[in-house]
């Protein structure tokens, strides 16, 4: 009696029913927590073994500074395992009924297969988000803070992390469910998700490789289309999921058709953008223009100005949703602007480039070299570089990718040098320079003598380029008192060498005359803690001797008096602009005469710098402003000097009394910039001063 | 208003090129024991899955209590009580947790009846399915279908596998339970004799096809299995006769000096008709199983002429009918 009493309590304590949805999340957890955890704890407790060995100090950054490649390791394999374990937790969540003949009894309760699927589907995506969010994000965090290593746009925004994270979670669960609804064991399922795993993941990195190639990675490295595209792999993987699961019965004729659709599906997701978006920026570029975002600033720092002083080229920058920048080309005389468009999501800012010497093309640098024919409003990709850095041994390599019909160069070849003439460019690689022809697109390469084993040409970027070839002074070459100068130039297989004698001083550096015939060559030296500075001119000699001319200072015999500042070679000759004090001279570097300069209107203050304009007729010269001389936030006077007849006239402030940071805008005209506003023009009098763009 | 609480309009099921179900006609009445019977292979299993859409329909139409099975099987599996073949619970769970994660699909559920359902059979809540007896998890599977109070319990040979004790106290568990009630039942089972027991009205299935429908006392009214013996040999034949036939004959198995013959629609006429035509026969009529007038219908050829068939014989025609049922 009192048994049957028990019974009739046990069954009537039945707790309160759950609903379906609630029923199935508890059966499914019942039945897959011991793998979960142990396969996560595995994962987790190799994670901590990482942070452990990178992490002493407990209240450090976790993987702020890797010790070594300890951690690296196994954080790889807590990813690894954690990989593993959410195949496991898929095949056997979608398998491992039938193994146990359940899915017998789960189809005779009143619940669709849609909805079995859902919970099963929902119930392992979030066992996978639980393992997968900790290691992945401490993976990403950890390759994110290796040095050097190019990871801008993948650690540092979020919503790339999330998308990586979503494919991957999406990859490694949907596809054991496919296989899973073809009726094999646990173990098959997973064998034979593997290789399937494995060509989804080849699939996406063919993705990403493709996004860096031209016209998908502009738009692409925005984000946008990248998670469209993640959203429609997910939507594709989820919808052949349940749709496979969903079918009770199938025949190989549908599992093939099946399998077909899917894979013609990845390929027109691959095709239809490429072409899309090959489509746009050759034929439909303007489109950008509907879409641009309004708002933003004009990143004016420096802005490249053509030769002729036609053009400036400008960047914007838009912070709000969608952030992006815009690359620009502003006609000074029309006051017309084009957008690059083919950048325009991309990250150009602050904007830094090259005019061609004819001014009607611009190479720019945004993660690689781009051509801008300025004829056109999207710009040629020239090639990608990127470097990868070994954490341990620090050794560097440099790969770059070329687009197909351009110059095709050499894989380690890095930065861009300038233009050798209109149409050639010149880039470098650490010791050799090459000469890219953007018309034939033959690439010649000039070498680095054998002598120099392990010379290197350092930052080689704005280097003098002549007629002649490119002056360079290699690093860690030159002894003491003398100079070693190579000079590349696309018809010598290896670089001439010239040794200058006599040099003192420190930290050279060289300008050179457009002939190529005379180098400046600037030192200084560290002289009762002061640093000193000082030149020498250099004539050059045909079969690779040089001549040293002229010292200043008075360290060497000298035929310019010292204290002379020297500025720069005017255009087209041998004259170099010089000044002191209050003067400014033109030194004649084949007659070795010094002319000074009567300046009608000049300041008798000091002058602090000079430029010369374009064409070489003008000086612009900056001095102290006799009337906030001494004042807090001094302004600068500006005068401008005819370097032929001496002919001087000060920039009137009241014109716009805050001129600063004065460039030649070509010959006649004056640019002003400020912090990145905006930038002024005016005439070479001081004149006509107006904004170049609009607010 | 359609008063079949199951109805089937050429219902065909095909796997790849075999056929299990080929255009099944079939009206169950409301509060009936319905039994299909069939050889294992014969297309039973296929036609309630059908029913319950559990498979996909090949052609033709089915509905359960008015819904259709092709589109509104989720709603069919909520209003029916089904227990299939085979029994594969959850072993990991208890009695308890079965039915407490069954009940959360169904809105109908009954607490008490669930609970006087598990009294009646005498199980214990707490034990784990993989701890219980063939038996009990019959039991187990009988209760979760009864707990939702269905109109229509269908049973997939739920007695297969079974001892005879047991599947006595099932099938009796079935009456009480269920036919008291008014419910439909829907029972499948190629074991006859449990049939016999219960149904109300029985379907031949044979070869994917229904062969007969009726009643089953009018079944078994209809066929009668006669004895005859020749206590004095016929003249002139040196023994029995060697050619007999009459309509009605579904089966004559001959020996010497006795004849078994099964006979459709016997009646006085007919004892007269045979005794006129084998003179000095003795003739002895008795009522057939279910069984029996199964095998009759079905076990081919009718006329035997060398000898009774034995049993085994019977069992290893049974086996082969069995294993072409696998295959396709």
């Amino acid at each position: 009696m009192q048994a049957i009493q028990s019974i009739e309590n046990a069954a009537m304590q039945v707790p309160r029913r759950r609903s379906p949805f609630r029923a199935l999340l508890w059966k499914e957890w019942r039945q897959q927590r011991w793998i979960f955890l142990s396969l996560a704890g595995l994962a987790y407790a190799l994670l901590v073994a990482a942070a452990t060995v990178v992490w002493p100090d407990r209240y450090k950054v976790i993987f702020e500074n890797a010790r070594n490649d300890w951690a690296g390791l196994l954080a790889c394999c807590a990813a690894f395992f954690a990989i593993c374990s959410i195949v496991v937790l898929s095949a056997n969540a979608f398998s491992g009924e039938r193994d146990d003949n359940t899915d017998l009894f789960l189809e005779t309760i009143p619940c669709s297969r849609s909805k079995l699927f859902r919970v099963k589907l929902g119930f392992v995506l979030l066992l996978a988000l639980l393992e997968l969010i900790p290691v992945g994000t401490a993976l990403l965090v950890y390759i994110g803070r290796q040095p050097s290593v190019r990871l801008e746009g993948l650690a540092g925004a979020a919503g790339l992390t999330v998308l990586t994270l979503a494919a991957t979670v999406l990859v490694l669960v949907t596809v054991p469910a496919m296989i899973a609804s073809f009726g094999g064991s646990v173990i098959a399922t997973i064998l034979a998700s593997m290789p399937v795993i494995v060509a989804c993941f080849a699939y996406l990195s063919l993705a990403v490789q493709l996004t860096r190639f031209l016209p998908l990675r502009s738009v692409m490295m925005a984000g946008i289309l990248a998670a469209l595209f993640v959203a429609l792999l997910l939507a594709t993987a989820l919808l052949a999921a349940w749709r496979m699961w969903i079918r009770v019965e199938r025949t190989w004729r549908h599992s093939l058709r099946m399998a077909a659709a899917l894979a013609g599906l990845l390929v027109v997701y691959l095709a239809v953008p490429l072409a899309g978006a090959y489509l746009y920026v050759t034929l439909f570029a303007p489109l950008s223009f509907f879409l641009s975002s309004a708002g933003g600033f004009v990143g004016a720092w420096n802005p490249p100005l053509s030769p002729g002083g036609k053009c400036v080229t400008f960047d914007t920058y838009y912070s709000g949703w969608g952030r992006c920048t815009r690359a620009a080309c502003l006609d000074v005389d029309s006051g017309r602007t084009r957008w690059l468009t083919l950048l325009r999501n991309s990250f150009v800012w602050p904007l830094s480039g090259i005019w061609s010497h004819s001014g009607n093309q611009f190479v720019l640098e945004e993660n690689g070299q781009w051509l801008w024919p300025l004829a056109r409003e999207t710009a040629n990709h020239i090639m990608l570089t990127y470097s990868v850095v070994n954490a341990r041994s620090g050794e560097k390599r440099s790969f770059s990718e070329l687009c197909p019909g351009l110059p095709q160069m050499p894989s380690d070849v890095l930065p861009l040098v300038g233009w050798y003439s209109d149409q050639v460019f010149a880039f470098q690689n650490g010791r050799d320079m090459f000469f890219a022809d953007i018309e034939n697109h033959e690439v010649r390469q000039c070498k680095m003598p054998a002598v120099f084993p392990s010379a290197r040409l350092g930052n080689a970027f704005q280097l003098p380029i002549t007629r002649r070839g490119i002056f360079v002074m290699p690093e860690d070459v030159s002894a003491k008192g003398e100079v070693s100068v190579l000079r590349y130039a696309p018809d010598l297989p290896e670089a001439e060498c010239l040794t200058l004698r006599g040099i003192g001083g420190e930290q050279p550096n060289i300008e050179a005359s457009e002939d190529g015939q005379w180098l400046l060559l600037h030192v200084s030296w560290l002289e009762k803690d002061r640093r000193q500075r000082s030149w020498y001119l250099a004539q050059l000699a045909d079969g690779a001797k040089a001549t040293l001319l002229v010292c200043a200072e008075g360290r060497e015999k000298s035929a310019i008096p010292s204290s002379w500042q020297v500025k720069n070679f005017l255009p087209g000759g041998h004259q170099i602009l010089l000044y002191r004090d209050a003067e400014v001279g033109l030194f004649d570097a084949d007659s070795r005469d010094l002319r000074r300069i009567p300046m009608t209107q000049a300041s008798s203050r000091q002058i602090v710098a000079v430029a010369l304009s374009p064409a070489g007729g003008f000086a612009l010269v900056q001095c102290d402003n006799p009337a906030t001389s001494g004042k807090p936030g001094a302004i600068s006077r500006y005068v401008i000097v005819d370097v032929h007849n001496g002919t001087s006239l000060a920039v009137d402030e009241a014109t716009h009394e805050w001129w600063q940071n004065l460039r030649w805008l070509g010959e006649d005209h004056l640019l002003s910039e400020e912090n990145g506003k905006m930038p002024w023009t005016m005439n070479r009098d001081g004149t006509g001063a107006r904004p170049l763009l609009a607010e | 208003m359609d008063d079949a609480v199951i109805r089937t309009e050429k219902l065909t099921k095909r796997y790849g090129k075999q056929t299990a179900v080929s255009e099944v006609s079939l009206e169950v009445p409301p509060g009936k024991i319905f039994a299909l019977m069939g050889r294992n292979g014969a297309g039973k299993s296929s036609l309630i899955r059908m029913l319950l859409g559990l498979t996909p329909i090949t052609a033709g139409r089915a509905t359960v209590l008015g819904l259709d099975s092709a589109k509104q099987h989720v709603a069919i599996r909520g209003r029916v009580g089904y227990v299939p073949e085979a029994h594969h619970m959850y072993r990991w769970m208890t009695i308890a947790e079965v039915v407490r994660f069954t009940a959360s699909f169904y809105p109908t559920w009954n607490e008490k009846s669930c609970a006087d359902l598990i009294r009646k059979f005498d199980l214990d809540p707490s034990k784990r399915i993989k701890e219980l007896s063939r038996g009990m998890v019959a039991k187990v599977a009988l209760t979760l279908a009864l707990a939702h109070e269905p109109r229509l319990l269908v049973l997939d040979e739920p007695t297969d596998g079974l001892d005879a004790v047991v599947r006595k106290e099932f099938l009796e568990s079935i009456v009480s339970v269920a036919a008291d009630e008014g419910r439909t039942v829907f029972i499948s089972s190629h074991l006859l004799q449990d049939i016999e027991r219960v149904a109300d009205r029985v379907a031949l299935m044979e070869e994917s096809r229904i062969g007969l429908v009726e009643d089953a006392d009018a079944l078994k009214a209809r066929f009668r299995e006669l004895k005859i013996t020749f206590t004095d040999l016929p003249a002139g034949s040196g023994g029995a006769p060697l050619a007999f036939d009459m309509p009605g004959i579904l089966s004559l198995r001959k020996e010497p000096r006795e004849w078994l013959m099964v006979f459709e629609k016997f009646g006085a006429e007919t004892r007269e008709q045979i005794q006129s035509k084998l003179p000095g026969a003795q003739i002895v009529a008795r009522d057939m199983t279910l069984e029996e007038i199964f095998l009759a219908l079905v076990g081919k050829p009718a006329i035997e002429s060398t000898g009774p068939r034995s049993p085994a014989s019977v069992e290893a025609g049974r086996s082969e009918t069995e294993d072409e049922g696998k295959r396709a």
